[in-house]
C-alpha cells in the first residue's frame, strides 16, 4: 500500500468516527423525543460506507481462489487493465465484478450524457457557445450538427475574437463532459503560461455545448488567430472516461483535411498528464507559427 | 414494375427500388442521416407493403448500385446460379419469405434457393420479416466451413477470444488468452486486433499465436487482424497465417477506401490456399459493419441494410471460413440504440446464413450508445437461438483497445448451459482434458483459472 493510500484510509477511518459518533449523538436525541419521532427513523441507521470499488485498479484486483500461480498471475496482470482473474459464482461473474463493471459503464454514460459543470465554466472564465445540435440525442445520432455553430454562438465570436492574437483556446464537450470537468482545470493554466513563456498571445477560451473537434475550424475562421488549440472529450471507454483530445491546427478552415491537424490524445490523469499536455501544446503552437503549417506537414519537418 | 401503393386512403408513391428499399428498412439512425429513412411509420410501412409485392426478376434487373459502375455489384449478379433463379424469378418478395417459414422448406432447401438469389433480394426479404421470423429461418441454414478447425455443424456454438491490447505488450496479449481459454473460449480463434499494423509486428503475433497453439495442441486457429496486405506480405515471408482477415464493404467505392480491390482479395485467396499454414479449405475472414459505407462517404444512396447484405454478397466470393458484423461497435449515427442493435444482429445474422458461409454478430455496444450489457445478453440469447455459429468474448466483455464492450467470457459457458448448445467437439475435449470442463461439460474448480497456462 502506497502512502498516498495509507493517508486515504486514516482519512476515511477518522470520518467514519465522527459520522458515528454524530449518528449516537442523533439517535439519543430521537429517543428523548419520543414515540412518534422513532417510528419514521426506523430504517435510516447509517452505519458507514460501502466500500467504494472505484478505488483497486484492475490490475490490482483478483479474485481466483486457489490459483496455480497466483505471483505468476499477478504479475501478468500488471501488464493489462483488463479485467482479469475476477473468479465467477457457478458461470457467472461475482457480484464484485458484475458492481465494479456497473460503476465503470455508468461513469462512461454519464460523461457522454452529462454537462459540464457550470461552476467549472465560470471558474475558468469560459465564454460559453453551443453547436447546432439541439440536443444530445440529436449531436450523437448527427455529428455535423456539432460541427458548426449556432447563429447566436456565431455573433458571440464575432464580438469576443481579438483580431491580433496569435492562439485562440477552445473547449468542448465531445463525447466526455467529465473530460473537462477533471483536466480543464490543469491543462488550461499550464498551457497559458507556457504560451506566455514562449511569448505568445492568447485570447479568452471558448466552451462549445455539444461541439466536435471540427467546430474549431469555424471559430478559426471568424476570429482569425494564427493557431486554434480545441481540447475535447474523447469517446468514453470503461477504463477512461475522463479523457481529453487536444487537436492543433494552423488557421484551420472549414470542411479542412484531418492531415492538417496535430493531435495529442490521451490526456488524463494515468495517460498524459494534464500539466504536461499544456507544457506540449504551447511548444506545439510556437512550431506551428514559426512554420506556418500544422498536422502531417509540421511531422515531415 | 409497381411503385405506389394506398393505405388508408392516402397514397404512397415511390420513385424506385432503392427507395422502396430504404423506406422499408426498419428505423436506423444512419438510413436517417444519410436522408434515406421513412419518414413516418406509415411510409414504412407503405414501402414494406410495395417490397412484398415486388418480384424477385424486377429486383435482378434493378441492382442497388449499377452493374457498369460497381464490382460488388458485378460480383453478386455473376454468382447467381442461374438456373435456381429461373425457378424462382417470378416469386415475389413475400412469397420467398412465405417459402423460408414452411415445413417443408428445411435447411438445404433453403440453401439452394440461396443460389439463385442476389444479395438485393436477400435484404428485401429481410425487411418484411419480424425479429422472430429471422431466428426461425436462420436456425434452419448450418453452413460448414474449414480452416484447423470446422465451423458451422448444427448445434455447435464457438467463439473467437479476442486478447486486444492497446499496445500489443505480449504478456498483456497473452494473460487475456489464457483467461479466455480458461473460460473454455477460443474455438473459432485466437482473434488479436493489433495496434500497430506493420509486417514485422504482424510476423511477431503470428508466430508467438502459433508456437502457443502447437505448444498446447489447443484445436483452434489464429488471426491477427492487420490489414490485408499486411498479412499478405507476412504470409508470403513464410510468416505462419491460418487465415487472412480483411474488412469489406457493399460498395466498390467503399473498399477502395479500405485500401482493397477484387483482384487484392483474388491474389489473397489464392495465397491463402497455396501457403496458409492451417491448410485451410477456406482461408478467409471477413468482418463487416452497417454504416461503413455511408462513414466513407460511398453509401451511393443506398440503404445500409441493403448494403450490408452486398458485402456478403462480396464475401462469397471467397467462400470464408466465417464473416462477422460488429453491430453496435460502428457508432450511434449508425445504430443508435438497443431497438437498432438487436434488430440489426438478427437481420445480418440472417442475411449472412443465406449468403452460405458461416456468419457471426459481435454483440457489441459503444458507451455513447444508450445500450447497456443487458442488451447485448439479450440478443445474444435469440442470436444463440438462431442457430449463431460463433461469438466473439473478452474478459468481462471489455475490450481495453478498442474502447467498447462486447459479451463476456463468462457469457458464452452460460449460453451453452441454457440452450443446449455445445462447443466444437474437439475443443470440448481439449477442455476436459485441459480440466476446465468437466464430463458434464460444466466448469471444473479450475476454468476462470488463467495461471494453469505458466508453465
Amino acid at each position: 500500500m502506497n502512502n498516498e493510500e495509507m493517508l486515504k484510509d486514516s482519512i476515511r477511518e477518522l470520518i467514519y468516527n465522527v459520522i458515528k459518533e454524530e449518528q449516537g449523538k442523533q439517535e439519543q436525541i430521537k429517543i428523548n423525543a419520543g414515540v412518534d419521532e422513532i417510528k419514521t427513523c426506523d430504517n435510516s441507521t447509517d452505519d458507514g460506507f460501502v466500500e467504494d470499488v472505484t478505488v483497486i485498479s484492475m490490475q490490482d484486483t483478483f479474485c481466483v481462489p486457489n490459483a496455480h500461480d497466483p505471483e505468476g498471475y499477478m504479475k501478468m496482470k500488471q501488464s493489462s487493465s483488463g479485467r482479469l482473474g475476477i473468479w465467477r459464482a457457478g458461470p457467472r461473474p461475482l457480484s464484485k465484478a458484475y458492481v465494479r463493471f456497473i460503476a465503470d459503464h455508468a461513469a462512461a454514460q454519464g460523461a457522454v450524457w452529462s454537462e459540464v459543470d457550470q461552476d467549472i465554466i465560470k471558474e475558468l472564465g469560459f465564454i460559453c457557445l453551443e453547436s447546432i445540435s439541439s440536443s444530445k440525442a440529436e449531436y450523437l445520432k448527427n455529428p455535423n450538427t456539432g460541427k458548426r455553430l449556432s447563429p447566436e454562438s456565431v455573433e458571440i465570436v464575432k464580438q469576443n475574437a481579438n483580431k491580433n492574437v496569435n492562439v485562440q483556446i477552445v473547449f468542448a464537450d465531445g463525447l466526455s463532459s467529465s473530460a473537462i470537468e477533471k483536466n480543464a482545470k490543469d491543462v488550461l493554466p499550464a498551457l497559458q503560461q507556457g504560451l506566455k513563456s514562449l511569448g505568445l498571445t492568447y485570447a479568452t477560451p471558448f466552451f462549445v455545448t455539444n461541439g466536435r473537434v471540427a467546430v474549431s475550424e469555424e471559430i478559426g475562421e471568424l476570429s482569425d488567430a494564427d493557431v486554434v488549440v480545441m481540447l475535447c472529450g474523447e469517446r468514453p471507454g470503461l477504463n477512461s472516461q475522463s479523457s481529453l483530445g487536444a487537436y492543433v491546427a494552423y488557421k484551420p478552415t472549414i470542411g479542412m483535411e484531418e492531415s492538417r491537424r496535430t493531435v495529442i490524445s490521451n490526456i488524463h490523469r494515468s495517460g498524459t498528464v494534464p500539466v504536461e499536455a499544456g507544457a506540449q501544446i504551447a511548444e506545439l503552437c510556437q512550431s506551428m507559427i514559426k512554420h506556418k503549417i500544422s498536422g502531417v506537414e509540421l511531422k515531415l519537418i | 414494375m409497381k411503385l405506389k401503393t394506398r393505405m388508408f386512403g392516402k397514397t404512397y408513391q415511390f420513385k424506385d427500388l432503392n427507395e422502396v428499399q430504404a423506406k422499408a428498412s426498419e428505423q436506423k439512425s444512419g438510413d436517417e442521416l444519410a436522408g434515406l429513412a421513412a419518414t413516418s411509420k406509415e411510409e414504412r410501412a407503405a414501402a414494406k407493403i410495395v417490397l412484398s409485392e415486388t418480384l424477385l426478376s424486377d429486383i435482378r434487373n434493378n441492382p442497388a448500385v449499377p452493374y457498369e459502375i460497381d464490382d460488388v455489384t458485378r460480383v453478386i449478379q455473376d454468382q447467381v446460379n442461374e438456373s435456381v433463379y429461373k425457378e424462382i424469378q417470378n416469386w415475389t418478395v413475400g412469397e420467398l419469405r412465405d417459402y423460408f417459414m414452411q415445413y417443408t422448406s428445411t435447411g438445404p432447401i433453403i440453401q439452394r434457393i440461396a443460389t439463385g438469389l442476389t444479395s438485393e433480394m436477400i435484404a428485401a426479404v429481410t425487411k418484411i420479416m419480424s425479429n422472430l421470423d429471422l431466428v426461425y429461418a436462420a436456425r434452419k441454414i448450418d453452413n460448414r466451413a474449414s480452416c484447423v478447425t470446422e465451423m458451422g455443424r448444427p448445434g455447435i456454438a464457438m467463439t473467437r477470444a479476442l486478447p486486444n491490447h492497446p499496445t500489443d505488450n505480449i504478456d498483456g496479449v497473452f494473460i487475456e488468452l489464457y483467461e479466455a481459454l480458461s473460460y473454455g473460449i477460443g474455438d473459432a480463434m485466437l482473434g488479436l486486433n493489433p495496434v500497430q499494423d506493420t509486417v514485422e509486428s504482424t510476423t511477431y503475433l503470428l508466430e508467438k499465436l502459433y508456437e502457443f497453439r502447437m505448444k498446447w495442441e489447443i484445436p483452434t486457429q489464429n488471426c491477427v487482424l492487420s490489414h490485408l496486405t499486411t498479412q499478405m506480405a507476412a504470409l508470403q515471408k513464410g510468416a505462419p497465417v491460418d487465415m487472412l482477415f480483411q474488412s469489406i464493404a457493399g460498395t466498390q467505392k467503399a473498399n477502395e477506401s479500405f485500401g482493397i480491390s477484387t483482384s487484392m482479395l483474388d491474389e489473397a485467396y489464392d495465397l491463402g490456399k497455396k501457403y496458409c499454414i492451417s491448410g485451410a479449405k477456406n482461408p478467409m475472414y471477413f468482418e463487416t459493419g452497417e454504416g461503413s459505407e455511408l462513414s466513407a462517404d460511398a453509401h451511393m444512396g443506398v440503404d445500409m441494410l441493403t448494403l450490408e447484405a452486398r458485402t456478403y454478397g462480396y464475401g462469397r466470393r471467397y467462400d470464408p471460413f466465417c464473416a462477422m458484423s460488429v453491430v453496435g461497435f460502428i457508432g450511434p449515427e449508425y445504430i443508435y440504440d438497443t431497438v437498432q442493435q438487436i434488430r440489426g444482429g438478427l437481420e445480418e445474422h440472417f442475411m449472412g446464413k443465406m449468403h452460405l458461409f458461416p456468419m457471426g454478430v459481435d454483440v457489441c455496444y459503444t458507451n455513447h450508445m444508450p445500450a447497456s450489457q443487458n442488451d447485448s445478453e439479450t440478443l445474444a440469447l435469440l442470436l444463440a437461438h438462431a442457430g449463431m455459429p460463433y461469438f466473439v468474448t473478452a474478459p468481462m466483455g471489455d475490450d481495453i483497445m478498442l474502447n467498447y464492450q462486447l459479451l463476456g467470457n463468462h457469457d458464452l459457458q452460460t449460453i451453452l448451459e441454457l440452450s443446449g448448445l455445445r462447443r466444437d467437439p474437439a475443443f470440448e475435449q481439449w477442455l476436459q482434458k485441459m480440466e476446465i470442463l468437466d464430463d458434464n461439460l460444466k466448469f471444473t474448480a479450475r476454468a476462470g483459472d488463467a495461471s494453469i497456462f505458466l508453465k
